[in-house]
């Protein structure tokens, strides 16, 4: 079926959907043949918010930054310091807005649940009652579909326990994050085997893929059944069906090393958070998968930040206050110790050898927040940073897209971005998420 | 859990009319109609207000109920695969990807499939598969089988109908038993030649964990027979034994509802009912566990939530033997109240199941580890809600919270749900020179300012019925040498608000209040039918909250009733296929 249809008119039926999600799997594989570009999508989200005056970059000597020529390390509790070894890769990007959650909203969907729903989403909760879900993909899923991988969803159980998700599938509904490593290990590495001479090896897979193609027969009986929504069900479990076979039948092109063991790591330790990035980056490494995304969330106090016996979220984030310089260093100092985990994953990445170069160079990652000030729970002004050398956008740049600190000024819909981002990926996307904001990000590609 | 963070922020930051957006001059009244309701289906005595239900000439307990896929629950798995395949495979379940929580229950039908959930079900099946000799069926696979290949295909056929339909809930067709004996002889190749009877065994391995994973297992249907058509679908027998079965125990139907089903002796509500009767009567303890699951999940009582991460130099006790403690003593509470589970006594009783774990909490000394049920003070511990579990799960990590615990008590027992957290919020003083000794003196500061008393006066009153509890739940009479003020009031209903001197009463005045038991009506139906309501709903369940109260307010009734009416044996009918 896939052959018959053009390129060309995949495309407009893209530009048609407009990120409507129901992409399914004629598209993905339409496109693998001709991929080219990024392999990889992280996405890295945390809690509490950004205290602006001290996370944008400053010109080198001090002062407002231009475009390109700016430092990080110009503070010592600034927060994208420990990223100036990285900068000349990094798209750093100030006063973008959750406008679909509160631009003719009514009433509006912000808070900790719109900084949750929208920012992968570009879309509003359903309504007040149900504003946990809504109605389309986020991007990781999205991109997951683009590149036929299964995405690595993790989040350590901490403040925010199991109230916080930014990944949604087609029909809007969160996705569950793996959060127990013994599960995740055995999950991703379980039925992992090197390449065996074994001859009974190879019946065992035969007979493995018997049972995926029994299972695919199954559901597509079902459903041609159904419509709507619950066909949608079905819908995912053959999308993640086909998943599963792709990965059993090519276990030869898996070379790296199967970890002996699930990690071991406490959510009291200040290195759990890279006990997690090890664990994707290992299983980026293997081929596990090519899109992963960690919610970074430790918990209450952390001591090792520097804040003492400070709680982040009652104390650091709700004792932010714009006009309060203790309060914006005291969130920075939070921040900036995301910001060196996030250096910490792209130093694993640049560990890893690919092609001529390293991992880091084919790979896309997005780092984002739920919230702009968190005091005031607002839903503008998140702060969003792109790492990494894929994509053909130009990279060490600053877009200074205005600070408007109330919801009545004029806005930059973010959506924009997530268009820009699905685009780099190959889909050829006219907007991404809540339709009234079509487009990508004005000046993305530099 | 789930609503921990807006509580949070309206905990922290308190609530102001003045927001912007539009939406601040409603929802400020808690005494008329104003606070929004959760959910339609609000009427029929319900506490929202609003123009009275007229339900005349509408069916009497008939609910709208579109056809419909429902991926089993991890509760619904365990035992499922602990019928086919043995009690050793309970443990599996645990590995399955968390069930979700969109309409607050793990059984809701919005439930799909994610890619993490297939890996994780391939998992766990097998490791169930590997119990095949645990399957009845296989002993019908005997010898004879092993003679030769045709012998060993014709018993692998017969195991796999056999099988297969009691996995499937229902005979297998043509299709999907020649598909599955694909799987077996691709299964049976694994193994060496030579030994019959191991390939035989290989294949049907195989053949089961094809079964196990397959769309037809992890969803039931409601769907009605395949080409049926109509606005209206008549479900199948089949279809009408699972409901009935899921709904009241959480396991697949037994042999003898599958021979009614089978029989057609299952298409009017009095079998169905007779039927539900008997599951409940020959597997009390099934049904303990699912109203165990119904009432943690409506109360969101969760040991694991990050509010049980309680701060280690308040509470040192809090330690992962106390915690798992109160949690053996929340199942044995709950599964023990299964026993004759009325609203009233859940409300109410202040027995309760004490060992050496959990004794510190209640001020009582025990040495052994075993729990033995006790009698309480029933001066300080009435029913669930004065458990220290919940206590705890609604609370800080550091204090108790008397507006999570009002909120709660305003979404879960009223049915309301307290105005959106506002986006622009005003700061509050540090709680450190607010210059409050108790908590209490703490929020009612808080509450002094007259845009956060608009939206707090809607749940502070029944939060601080609770303030003789801390974030563990252990009673004290005084915090920081002050006593403890825990007067409190019932807000929110039309006709029985009143004051009341602590949680005890408002315990005991929530479970004589027809706007608790309407809005309770709702909770279950939402658990056991595995939807949110509509506003078609609205005279049926109506309908159902007056024969709550006639049943003596019989939780097992209830359920028993609205998986058994009329709305049981049909389906409003999908759009066409695409």
């Amino acid at each position: 079926m896939k052959s018959q249809i053009s390129r060309r008119a995949l495309l407009a039926t893209f530009s048609g959907l407009a990120c409507a999600g129901y992409f399914k799997g004629l598209l993905r594989d339409a496109f693998a043949q001709e991929a080219t570009g990024p392999q990889r999508l992280i996405v890295l989200s945390n809690p509490h918010g950004c205290g602006a005056d001290l996370w944008r970059p400053q010109a080198v000597g001090g002062g407002a930054a231009q475009e390109t020529g700016w430092t990080l390390d110009y503070d010592p509790d600034s927060t994208l310091g420990p990223l100036e070894a990285h900068k000349d890769s990094l798209l750093i990007i100030e006063g973008l807005d959750l406008t679909c959650n509160y631009q003719d909203v009514d009433p509006i969907l912000t808070g900790h649940n719109g900084g949750n729903v929208a920012p992968l989403t570009g879309r509003h909760g359903r309504s007040e009652d149900d504003s946990m879900r809504t109605d389309g993909p986020s991007i990781d899923h999205v991109v997951a579909k683009q590149l036929g991988t299964k995405p690595f969803y993790f989040k350590p159980l901490g403040y925010a326990g199991g109230a916080t998700a930014v990944s949604y599938d087609d029909a809007g509904e969160q996705i569950p994050y793996e959060y127990d490593f013994r599960d995740a290990y055995k999950s991703w590495f379980g039925s992992f085997m090197a390449p065996s001479s074994d001859p009974s090896a190879k019946a065992r897979s035969a007979a493995d893929l018997a049972v995926v193609s029994y299972l695919k027969d199954d559901a597509n009986r079902l459903r041609s059944r159904l419509a709507g929504p619950e066909r949608a069900k079905v819908e995912a479990h053959l999308d993640a069906l086909n998943l599963l076979e792709k990965r059993l039948s090519r276990p030869a092109t898996i070379t790296c090393q199967k970890p002996a063991a699930a990690p071991a790591g406490s959510l009291d330790d200040e290195t759990y958070l890279q006990t997690c990035m090890d664990f994707g980056l290992q299983l980026l490494a293997c081929g596990l998968t090519q899109v992963f995304t960690l919610y970074m969330d430790i918990g209450q106090t952390m001591p090792w930040v520097g804040l003492g016996d400070a709680k982040m979220h009652d104390d650091i984030a709700h004792g932010y206050r714009p006009d309060d310089p203790t309060s914006i260093r005291k969130l920075s100092k939070l921040q900036r110790w995301y910001a060196s985990q996030v250096a910490y994953l792209i130093e694993g990445l640049k560990a890893i050898p690919e092609g001529a170069g390293t991992a880091y160079d084919n790979t896309i990652i997005l780092w984002t927040n739920e919230l702009g000030d968190p005091a005031r729970h607002m839903n503008n002004n998140l702060p969003f940073v792109l790492a990494g050398g894929g994509g053909n956008y130009k990279k060490g740049r600053f877009l200074q897209l205005g600070y408007a600190s109330e919801y009545r000024d004029p806005q930059n819909a973010h959506n924009g971005l997530l268009c820009s981002v699905a685009n780099q990926f190959g889909m050829g996307l006219s907007g991404f998420g809540d339709a009234r904001f079509p487009g990508e990000l004005p000046g993305f590609l530099g | 859990m789930r609503q921990t963070l807006s509580a949070l922020a309206l905990l922290l930051l308190g609530c102001t009319a003045n927001i912007v957006g539009g939406n601040g001059e409603q929802a400020v009244d808690p005494s008329s109609p104003g606070l929004a309701a959760g959910g339609a289906g609000s009427s029929g005595g319900s506490a929202s207000g609003g123009s009275p239900l007229d339900c005349a000439g509408t069916p009497a307990q008939k609910f709208g109920i579109s056809a419909r896929i429902r991926r089993l629950t991890r509760l619904e798995l365990e035992n499922t695969l602990a019928d086919l395949l043995g009690g050793a495979t309970r443990e599996l379940a645990a590995q399955l990807e968390s069930d979700t929580f969109a309409i607050g229950y793990s059984t809701g039908d919005e439930r799909g499939v994610s890619s993490n959930y297939v890996d994780s079900l391939k998992s766990v099946v097998e490791g169930a598969a590997a119990n095949l000799a645990n399957a009845s069926e296989l002993q019908a696979v005997d010898a004879a089988c092993n003679a030769d290949e045709e012998s060993a295909k014709a018993c692998a056929r017969t195991f796999l109908e056999t099988f297969g339909a009691r996995a499937l809930r229902r005979p297998l067709a043509p299709a999907e038993l020649d598909g599955l004996l694909v799987v077996y002889t691709a299964g049976s190749a694994t193994v060496a030649a030579g030994d019959r009877r191991a390939a035989l065994m290989a294949g049907l391995t195989y053949a089961v964990r094809a079964l196990l994973q397959s769309s037809d297992f992890i969803f039931r249907t409601e769907l009605g027979a395949p080409g049926a058509s109509g606005a209206s679908v008549m479900l199948t027998p089949y279809e009408v034994a699972a409901a009935l079965s899921y709904a009241l125990t959480a396991s697949p139907p037994d042999v003898e509802l599958t021979q009614q089903a089978a029989s057609g002796a299952l298409t009017t509500p009095a079998q169905l009912s007779a039927q539900g009767r008997r599951l409940l009567e020959a597997y009390p303890e099934r049904f303990a566990r699912q109203a165990e699951r119904f009432v943690r999940e409506w109360l969101s009582i969760d040991l694991g939530s990050p509010a049980w991460k309680k701060d280690a130099k308040l509470y040192p006790q809090a330690n992962p033997t106390f915690n798992a403690a109160l949690d053996r003593e929340t199942e044995l509470f709950l599964r023990d109240w299964a026993k004759t589970p009325s609203l009233s006594a859940l409300l109410t009783s202040s027995k309760s199941f004490v060992s050496r774990d959990n004794a510190p909490v209640y001020g009582l000394t025990a040495t052994s580890a075993e729990f033995i049920p006790t009698a309480l003070d029933a001066s300080q511990r009435a029913g669930v809600l004065t458990l220290p579990s919940y206590l705890g799960s609604r609370a800080h990590t550091d204090s108790s919270s008397p507006v999570l615990r009002g909120i709660a008590v305003l979404k879960k027992f009223l049915c309301l749900e307290p105005p959106p957290v506002p986006a622009m919020v005003p700061p509050l003083p540090p709680a450190d020179q607010s210059g409050a000794k108790t908590t209490r003196e703490r929020f009612a500061l808080h509450t002094s300012i007259a845009f956060c008393s608009s939206c707090h006066r809607a749940f502070d009153p029944m939060g601080y019925a609770f303030e003789h509890y801390d974030a563990i739940g252990q009673y004290r009479e005084q915090e920081n040498g002050q006593l403890v003020d825990s007067s409190g009031a019932l807000v929110g209903t039309a006709r029985s608000d009143a004051p009341v001197a602590d949680a005890v009463a408002l315990s005991s005045l929530l479970s004589t209040t027809p706007e608790v038991h309407s809005c309770f009506v709702r909770q279950t139906y939402r658990f056991t039918i595995g939807r949110k309501e509509t506003d078609a709903d609205a005279c049926a369940l109506s309908s159902y909250a007056q024969l709550f109260e006639d049943k003596e307010l019989d939780v097992r009734e209830l359920m028993l009733a609205l998986v058994t009416d009329e709305s049981a044996l049909s389906r409003a009918a999908l759009p066409s296929p695409l």
